[in-house]
């Protein structure tokens, strides 16, 4: 028993000391997550484009890491594409969310919704 | 193990903690303006994380694009549209937290499956993929992409400054 208790706190502290791969994979999927509950729950407009770059910061995390540990190029170069298409689509988005703002007075998401039938 | 290769694994820690809190406090904080000075702090830690994973370059593009680029064009547009603090967030504390909770259980799946898999691939060692091997990928392997992107960009700019500007009438 005590044997196995000893085990297990061995692993965990190795997991601890060897940062790799799953480190980051995990730091991801938590800042991913804080991004979609950004996303849903936030009412102001700009916040949830500003939600949507924190994702789109886990994805590259994850690209790079990758990347890393295969040891290849690519996940660089698909990290940049990434930034750069982030970057068109926050202009486009920030654009549009002065539009509504002048439209609506406001940058309430939940008050937009010319489109509902 | 070389005790300075600890370190700078470890440094992963108090790293991935600055980045943890400040997304946090982007989707949490009241408001906006708070919320884009702390979504900085967050691609600063990002930007640092880059650095330990030896993609120097993307360091220096996460700066300058995010941290340069982006960060301000978001402070344009809390200051164009007035600060509406009062809307804070939609739906009730039952909704807040039942959004949390799905959204854990989506974690604890992914964290599942990161955990669960057996990485074959060992760590590449070495100091990672230089600059030029970068560069020549985007203009050999990747040139139409890289093409269509620069065209992508343009018509996005554009695109934005059509639909920002002044309707005279």
């Amino acid at each position: 028993m005590i044997e196995f208790i000893y085990n297990c706190f061995n692993n965990c502290w190795n997991f601890f000391l060897d940062v790799g791969l799953v480190h980051y994979l995990i730091l991801s999927a938590l800042i991913f997550c804080i991004g979609i509950y950004g996303v849903i729950t936030r009412r102001n407009a700009i916040t949830v484009l500003m939600s949507l770059e924190l994702m789109f910061n886990a994805v590259n995390i994850n690209f790079i890491a990758f990347g890393r540990q295969l040891g290849t190029p690519v996940g660089q170069v698909f990290a940049l594409f990434i930034i750069a298409v982030a970057a068109a689509e926050a202009a486009v988005g920030l654009a549009i969310i002065i539009n509504i703002y002048r439209n609506f007075r406001g940058v309430d998401v939940d008050k937009v919704d010319l489109l509902k039938w | 193990m070389d005790i300075s290769v600890i370190i700078s694994k470890l440094a992963f820690y108090p790293i991935a903690a600055v980045i943890l809190i400040a997304a946090i406090l982007v989707v949490s904080l009241r408001n906006v303006f708070y919320a884009a000075l702390s979504l900085i702090l967050c691609f600063l830690g990002v930007a640092s994380l880059y650095l330990l994973l030896h993609a120097e370059f993307l360091a220096g593009a996460q700066v300058l694009i995010y941290i340069g680029a982006i960060s301000v064009l978001i402070i344009f547009a809390i200051m164009f549209t007035k600060d509406i603090s009062h809307q804070y967030s939609s739906g009730t504390l039952l909704y807040r937290v039942s959004v949390g909770f799905v959204l854990f259980l989506l974690f604890l799946v992914m964290t599942a499956a990161y955990l669960l898999n057996a990485w074959t691939h060992a760590a590449a060692g070495g100091t990672g993929v230089s600059i030029t091997d970068i560069g020549k990928m985007m203009l050999s392997t990747y040139l139409l992409p890289f093409e269509a992107l620069s065209v992508l960009l343009l018509a996005a700019l554009i695109g934005a400054l059509f639909l920002a500007r002044k309707e005279e009438r």
